[in-house]
Parts: structure tokens; sequence; C-alpha cells
């Protein structure tokens, strides 16, 4: 009878194979018309002019936005800093600069795609252009050239951490490690470039039917910059082509709303639709934010950590997006997993001249433990320990104190999680005691033998990281469901309302599931009304992992509820429930003391490889990944989220080279940025599925979308050490790079 | 739109007629389209008339006649790479075929279009320049046969007059003896263009490499022959040594630039790499 735990059908699988599912693309309204967007193309410059004139004298034009007709020029997901258009005519200060490639400067709506994109070209803009800034280091200490000149400095959000004391820490340990890493950017590349179809509904709401990732931020978002109530304004989610936190900022969703209202108050109430091409998607919405992370870890000679002191620098773009988020996990996550006992962090984000960056898979924790565990496989080495054994002697354990001076929340499973990929990995446990850190070592027939003569050259690395689950820091963190129990004698249907974007990890399918345990019906039984903010409640985004524990709760509330009311006789019986997390809190901005998140998934993974060292190409022979997801809800989709993540970690530790220069882009389509295609996923992956319940998952579920993502690009760079006996600070691992690391090019 | 009208060519006559009579507009022959779609689109071409050859029998097909091999211009990498002709006589071809882009691309995409694109990045045209193939190219009143080095003129640069058309290559079938191979270095395993390429013929005769040519893709504005390899490999039995020596001076003949998807000290490592294993496969298949 339960589905908790069972690999049941996706409730959208049948539609999406048959191409039933309908995307927001794929709407259509009668008499709808055609909108276009003009981005600046030039990555920082003051408009002097814009002249539309002859865009609009095209026929079939039915009219041009500019930034003198959005009412609040401005929006941002931790900060307001950027205007909706670029350009002059409104209230918001140096609203007339351009700071990336991508800004919006003007919105075209005319009889046809066609016309649409001829007259866009048609419009002309003066440009003063002001001096280009894009290495990140520079912008933070340089204060002559600034994006943003009411905000006095380039750096919008600083964190950091001071616990004990360093100095000494250091004056004392046996080894000292340094490291400076650079991790890179990378693209989302999801299959649905954005799309959306604008309307007013029958109510006489501003509506889009988007692709997005929280329908009711990106409605408060809207109402906020066109100056309108909320209930004014509706957004809708139909199927979503993946997102992987590129779609928690906004792309189209206000242009497409104020196009559509700006039309209707000059009477023309005409549905607008926009397709982004691949090129405008890669241009038009932010990346992954490259780090520059330099960092000291000391520690005794038994391998103990004694401090650890790291300064980061987050490359913003031009806009703060939700940096200072991503910020905030790179600081607490730099450190890794372990129990540290003197830390110093000081995190910058910074505004650039280069494209914008935010959310993605991972949020700061790749790139925080790129550096991490990179630091720990090279202290293993300088101490001639194994990786696993000086893991385990380290590790935090529950009730020892984050960087951040609390501990973890209840249900650490790092230590086990850590032992037990190394065990399936080859590694043998040489000691029993279970009470302190256990012996474990490589097993020497594992070793992989390397024929002097070959350029082939095969080796093993080890890596481990922890992810939260939910909002961070303070972050207000909440979830509303509604169940409505219909029948009579018996129940007959249970209909589920709420918000939680299905962007292709199979939400849904998870929701149905706690639906149908909570109320001891099958899942046939269960009915999905979802992502219309006019009929479901809030259930905040599709990010850090969380909904499957908070939708989870909510709709295991909601359902408890409504069975409440169903055994008082009420028919139909409803409940509106809203789930509330345990609280967080936030940085001090001193010294850092926080209770950052109320929930983790722990990750370890093990990768071997084969490097080509005459032609410098790295094959991924076996990715062994063990993932404590506390209860896997749909197991097969637990695999397909850890296979997926595995491979989109590939991409970005190997092959996804973002080229900018001067503030331009170098690699703005598919042919250029390369990501993997079938033929070069991993030769095998093994993905270990662990369950140590979450004491308040529902049904001690964690989040687990992100956390096998993490540990990848150490594990990988330290195969190819191993391989290689070469340390790469900086990837993606690229034969140009590994060609050059082992002393190849001249 | 990307173009006013497409019209479609049923024999030779009739395709060269449709070329030549749309006064003042620009007229383009398209046969699979994967390059001059996305040429159209990123507006680094402009059409008004597109006239699909794809179907004229007399553009498409392989043949042997008279000792030589004649693959029409409109025939496909699929095509290419599943001929037994090619098998035999031309592995290099076939070996390359199915190296270009993907599967789709390989369906869709003609030998012609990748000779008439001339990309220094084709993959097809290293394995026609160490043939030492011809193209034939036809115009409404006469046709011109041009060897390919010529052909080519210059980076995107070919010798073809308005109202021609490329119908067809031909070469020599290779002496007895002879192997052929085309290693192409790329970035991905598929749908990905080439960093650099290298095209390989070989004739063995006693033991010794009686013939070579070494042909270099995506090191100049075209595909060039390294004569310095060739010079290197002539006379003398195969060896690893030997492939070495003949990589080193394939090296000094390419002229590789940065660009974005690699540097030119990586490609001119890289010139090595690929000539070493063009060789060693030729070499190998020769015995």
């Amino acid at each position: 009878m339960s589905t908790i735990g069972k690999s049941v059908a996706r409730v959208d699988a049948l539609g999406k194979v048959t191409g039933e599912s309908r995307y927001s693309g794929d709407f259509d309204l009668p008499n709808q018309a055609y909108m276009k967007i003009l981005f600046a193309n030039r990555p920082h410059a003051i408009i002097k002019r814009i002249f539309t004139e002859q865009a609009e004298a095209l026929p079939g034009v039915l009219a041009v936005f500019t930034a003198k007709d959005v009412p609040q020029n401005e929006y941002g997901l931790s900060m307001p800093d950027q205007p909706v258009l670029c350009g002059l005519g409104s209230a918001k200060p140096f609203a007339d600069r351009v700071r990336w490639i991508g800004d919006q400067i003007a919105l075209v709506v005319a009889e046809t795609e066609e016309i649409a994109a001829k007259a866009r070209d048609l419009i002309r803009v003066d440009y003063e252009d002001l001096p280009v800034l894009t290495d990140p280091l520079e912008a933070r200490d340089n204060h002559e050239v600034l994006l943003h000149p009411d905000r006095g400095s380039n750096i919008f959000c600083h964190y950091r951490i001071r616990k004990g004391d360093v100095e000494s820490a250091f004056a004392e340990a046996d080894v000292i490690i340094e490291g400076e890493y650079r991790t890179p950017v990378q693209e989302h590349a999801y299959l649905q470039p954005e799309a959306g179809l604008g309307y007013i509904d029958e109510a006489g709401r501003v509506t889009v039917n988007v692709a997005g990732q929280w329908t009711h931020k990106d409605q408060e978002q809207i109402a906020h910059a066109l100056g309108l109530p909320l209930d004014q304004v509706r957004v809708i989610y139909p199927a979503i082509g993946g997102a992987f936190g590129g779609r928690e900022d906004m792309s189209i969703q206000i242009v497409l709303a104020l196009a559509v209202w700006r039309l209707s108050q000059r009477g023309i109430n005409r549905p607008v639709k926009i397709i982004w091409s691949r090129e405008e998607s890669i241009l038009g919405h932010h990346k992954r934010h490259p780090y520059w992370i330099l960092t000291r870890w000391g520690a005794k000679k038994d391998g103990k950590l004694v401090a650890a002191e790291v300064e980061l620098v987050a490359d913003s773009g031009g806009y703060a997006y939700t940096s200072t988020k991503v910020l905030g996990n790179a600081t607490l996550m730099c450190t890794g997993p372990y129990d540290i006992p003197n830390v110093k962090v000081d995190a910058y984000a910074v505004y650039t001249n280069n494209m914008v960056t935010g959310a993605f898979r991972g949020f700061g924790g790749p790139q925080g433990a790129f550096a991490a565990e990179t630091q720990m496989n090279r202290l293993a080495e300088a101490l001639q320990m194994d990786p696993v054994e000086i893991r385990l002697k380290n590790v935090l354990r529950e009730g020892d104190l984050l960087s951040v001076g609390t501990p973890l929340p209840k249900g650490v499973s790092m230590p086990e999680v850590i032992e037990q990929c190394a065990v399936k990995a080859g590694w043998e446990v040489l000691s029993n005691d279970r009470s302190q850190a256990r012996a474990i070592k490589r097993s020497r027939k594992d070793a992989p033998e390397n024929d002097r003569g070959s350029n082939l050259k095969c080796g093993m690395g080890f890596a481990a990281a922890f992810k939260n689950v939910g909002f961070s820091f303070g972050a207000p963190e909440q979830c509303w469901a509604t169940a409505e129990i219909r029948g009579g004698a018996e129940i007959e249907e249970v209909v589920i309302s709420h918000a939680a974007a299905e962007v292709g990890q199979g939400v849904h399918t998870v929701i149905g599931q706690a639906a149908a345990e909570a109320a001891g019906v099958t899942l046939s039984r269960v009915r999905l009304v979802t992502s219309d903010t006019t009929v479901t409640g809030d259930s905040g985004s599709v990010s850090a992992s969380r909904m499957t524990f908070m939708a989870g709760n909510a709709v295991k509330g909601a359902v408890e509820a409504a069975l409440g009311k169903w055994y008082a006789e009420e028919r139909p019986a409803i409940a509106y429930y809203q789930y509330r997390a345990p609280r967080t809190t936030p940085l001090d901005p001193q010294t850092g003391k926080s209770e950052p998140n109320f929930a983790y998934g722990y990750v370890a993974e093990a990768v071997r490889v084969e490097v080509d060292t005459e032609t410098g190409h790295i094959r991924l022979v076996d990715v062994i990944t063990a993932d404590d997801v506390g209860k896997a809800i749909n197991p097969q989709q637990v695999i397909g989220q850890i296979q997926g993540a595995v491979v989109q970690a590939m991409g970005y530790t190997l092959m996804e080279n973002f080229i900018q220069q001067d503030g331009f882009l170098q690699t703005g389509r598919f042919s250029t940025y390369l990501i993997p295609t079938v033929l070069d996923v991993p030769g095998q992956i093994d993905p270990y599925v662990l369950e140590y319940p979450d004491p308040v998952g529902p049904w001690g579920a964690r989040g687990m979308g992100e956390m096998p993502f993490l540990p990848f690009a150490p594990a990988v760079v330290a195969a190819v050490h191993d391989a290689t006996g070469i340390w790469f600070n900086e990837f993606p691992l690229t034969p140009e790079r590994v060609l050059r690391g082992l002393g190849k090019l001249s | 739109m990307l173009y006013r009208k497409y019209e479609v060519a049923q024999t030779l006559p009739e395709a060269l007629s449709l070329l030549s009579s749309h006064n003042g507009a620009v007229v383009r022959p398209v046969a699979g389209g994967t390059d001059l779609i996305l040429q159209l689109h990123e507006r680094i071409l402009s059409a008004d008339v597109l006239v699909d050859i794809s179907r004229v029998p007399e553009l498409r097909g392989i043949r042997l006649e008279n000792g030589q091999l004649v693959i029409g211009a409109a025939t496909t990498y699929t095509e290419i790479s599943r001929s037994d002709l090619v098998l035999k006589n031309a592995f290099v071809l076939a070996e390359a075929s199915k190296k270009i882009g993907a599967v789709q691309i390989q369906n869709m995409a003609t030998l012609g279009g990748n000779i008439g694109n001339a990309s220094p990045a084709a993959d097809a045209i290293p394995g026609l320049y160490a043939l030492q193939a011809d193209v034939v190219v036809c115009g409404p009143n006469a046709e011109r046969r041009i060897p390919i080095t010529e052909f080519h003129q210059g980076y995107r640069k070919i010798d073809l007059n308005p109202g021609e058309l490329i119908k067809e290559i031909r070469f020599a079938i290779p002496a007895e003896g002879t192997g052929t191979a085309f290693y192409k270095y790329a970035l991905r395993k598929s749908q990905a263009i080439s960093v650099v390429d290298a095209a390989v013929c070989v004739q063995l005769s006693d033991g010794v490499i009686k013939h070579a040519t070494v042909a270099l893709g995506a090191v100049a504005p075209t595909i060039i022959r390294s004569p310095a390899a060739e010079s290197v490999l002539i006379g003398e039995p195969p060896s690893e040594d030997l492939f070495d020596r003949a990589a080193e001076a394939a090296c000094q003949d390419a002229r590789p630039i940065d660009d974005i998807r690699g540097s030119a000290a990586f490609r001119k490592y890289l010139v090595g790499v690929c000539t070493s294993h063009a060789v060693r496969s030729a070499c190998e298949r020769a015995a």
C-alpha cells in the first residue's frame, strides 16, 4: 500500500514521452503579438539617447517600450539593484547605465516575430563607453570605476568568520598547505530556452505563462516593477524544461508582463508571446559564479586540522542576483565538513562587467568544496596519509562545532557516508573501533599500476561534501499546501494544490506520493493542481534541494489536517497548511556566528580516471557516489538526480569552457560552449543511496538534488594528481590545460 | 525570412538554369544545408532564392570510371561512409565522414557542401588533399577540372564563378599497397569542430614508403599539405621513430592561430599528435 520508497512511474512521464505536455513556448492564443528584446551588447556604458522612431514607424509594429515605461524600474532577488530596462526617463538612479552585455534596453511588440526582430534592429542607441572592469580582484580594490556609483563600492557583500585564533594555531601546526584556486563560470544549458505567453486574464489580471522556479516570487517582482497590487498579477508555470537555478532570477517575466499591461492601457488587448533563441538564452540569463579562493590550512603530524584561513572573491557580474546567498554557502562550505578549531574567512561578492552570475546547482557549495577538498587531499599527500583516513580524523560528528560556532542539526551522517563510499571504492577497514576515527586504507590490489611506457595513466581521487537543504542564514523558510479530500463513505479523491515548480526533477511525483501516503490511498486517487498564483499558495522556490523536504512536510501536514476534518464528517474536507522549517540565523557581521541551516545532505565520491598524457584527454572510468538522502521517496528519481548531477559536474570539471574577453562573450552558442554528449559521460556511475533519516524531514527524507555535484571536481582533480603527479588548482581540465600542466606545450 | 523562394531542381541543366535565371537576386544552391542555413540565420550570408540540388541525379552517387573514383557533390557523408567503393579504395574519406558532426549531420551534409563552404577545419577536405583529388565544376557552357589544392584559394575562398556548381570529386584509385587514414582531434567525442586534424596516404613497396601525402586541417587559412613530413617519410621503412620525425616535420609546416578552441601552441603540438597517429594507421593499413 505504501508508496514511499517505491519507484512509481512519474506522474508527468506519459505527457513528456508522447509530447503532450505543454511548455511555456507551446501556448498560443488567438490574435497574439510577438515580442523581441534589444540587448545592450556592450559591457559598460552610459546611454545618452535611444532612437525608437524608425522602429515604431515600421508597418506591423504595435509598440516599443523603454525605461520610461517601467513604473518602478528595478528588481533583484537579494536587492533591487537592476533596472528592468536600462535607459532614460525612469526614477531609478543610474538606470541609464548598462553593466553587462545582456542588459535589456527596449521591447518591441509586433504582428510577427520577424517584424519585431527587424524593428529591434532599427533602434539606435547612443552610448558613452565607460572603463570595463573584468577582474574581480581589481573590482574589489578599485574605487575609481564603480558599477553602481550610488553604492560607493564594487563590494556589495562581505562575510567574516572569526573562530578561535588562527595565527597562534598556524604557529603550532606541523604542516601548512597554501592554495590559490579559481573555479569557472558555467552555463545552465537547460533544454528549454526562456519562453512565455502574456495576456490579461478573464479577471483583468496581468498574466504570464512562463518557466520559472518560484511562482510567487516572480509575481512579487512583476507587481513591484509594474506598481500593481499583488492580486493584479498572475503567474502560471506549465511544464518546464530544466532550471538548475538558472530560472531563479527574472529573464522575460517582468518585461512580458510590462508589454501586455502597457499595450492594454493603450487599448490594445492582445496576448504577447516571446521565445528566446538559444543564443538569447545564453546571453540573457545569469551563470554560475567564478570564484577566486586563496587559502591556507594547518594540521598536526597526526593529520588533525588546527586552522584554516580562507579569502574568497565571487565575480557577480553587473548585478547581485542571488550572489549574497551563494556567497553565504561558499563561506560556510569553503572549510569543508570538518571540525577545525580555528577558522578565519573573508568572503566578498563584487560587481564586474562580466556576465551576471547567480544560482546554479550547488549554489556556492561546489566552489567552496573545490578549495576545501583539494586542501584536504594535498594535506594528506604532505602528511603521507590516506585521503580517507585524514577525512575521518577530522570529519564533523554530531555535536561538533561548524566554523560558524554552532553544531550541525541532528542526524549527521558524514562519517558513515565517507566510510561507506571508500569501502565501495575499494578501501579496506583496518580497525573496527566504532567509537573513534576508524583506520581505513586504500587497498593495494586497487592501486592502479601505471605502465611507464604507456601514455595512459590511471588514478583515483576522493572527496566529500555537505549541502544545506532549504534556505539558509535566517531567510524565512516556509511552504504552503492545500489538501481537499473528496468522497462519501470512502475517500474518492485527494486534491493537492501547491506551487512547487516541476522543472524536470520529479517533484510533482514526490508530492503525489506524499499525499497518497498521508491519506492512505493509492497514487491514482491523488490529483494535483499546480503552480498558478491564483489557486495555489506560496511553496517557495525549487532551489536549495528543498522541495522534497518542504513540500513533503507541507503536503503531509495539509492531508493530516484535512483528514481530521474528514473524520469530523466534513465533505469535502479542506485544509490549508503552512510548513515552517526550524529557524536559522544570519551570520554575525563580526564573527560569522550563526545557525546557518536546519538540514543537510551528506555526500562522498571516489572517481577513477584515465589520463592520456599524449592528447590531454581525461576519461572517467568509474564514479562511485555515496549520497545520504535520508529516505529515497522515489529511488529511481533519486538515482536519476545523482546521475544527472554527476554528468553536469563532469561538464563543469572537464569540458565546459566559458570564455569572456573584455566583457564580451566568446562562447555564446552550443557550437562553441561544449557540454557533454551521451558519448562523453562516465563509463560507469555507481550511485550508492544511503538512508540515514533526517529527524525533521518528511519520512526522514533529506534534499539531494545538488549534493552529488559538490565533491566531483575536487575528486577528479585528486584522481588526475594520482595519475600524473600534477595538482591543478584551476579547471575545467580541458586537454589544453592538462597538456600545459604536464609541460607538453611550449 | 531566410530566403524568399525555394526551388527544387530535378536535373543538372535545370539546376544550372535556375541558378542563373534570377536577375539581380542572390541565388544559392543548397544540398544538406547544414552550413548554409546556419550562415543565413547568423546573417553571415544572405539569399533571395535557394535552389535545392540534393535530388539532382547527376550530382549524386559514387562510381568507378577509368580507374578513377567519382563522388557526386550532393552525396551525403552517410552514403560515403557506407560505400564499398570508398571503404575499399579511399578509406580515409569513410573515416572522416564518420567524424563529421554526428549522425544527423552525416545524413544531411554533402561532400560538395563541405568543399564549397571551404572551412579550414573541414573534416572531409584533408582526405581529398591527401588523395590528390580534383574538383569538377560545371557552368552553363562548360566543365572545368581543378586540383583541390588550387580550388581552395584562401580562407573560405574558392575558385567558383557565378552560375557554376560543384559537380563532383575525382581522384585516381590509389596504387596497390596504399593505406590511408584520418585522425581528428576535437574537444568532444562528437558534434565538435576539429581543433586539428590530419589525413595521410602512404604506399608501401618492399617494406619502404614509396609514396606519401600528408594533409593537415585547422592549422592554416586552408587545408594544407605538409611537404616536410612527406619528404621525411618517403624512402623509409615505417617505424615509431619515423612517425615521430614526420610529426615534427609536420609541425614546421603548420601555421596555426589562437582561437576559442585552442592556442597556436596547443595546435602546433596537436599537429604532431594527429600526424603520427594518422601516419601509423595508414602504414598499418598499407602493410
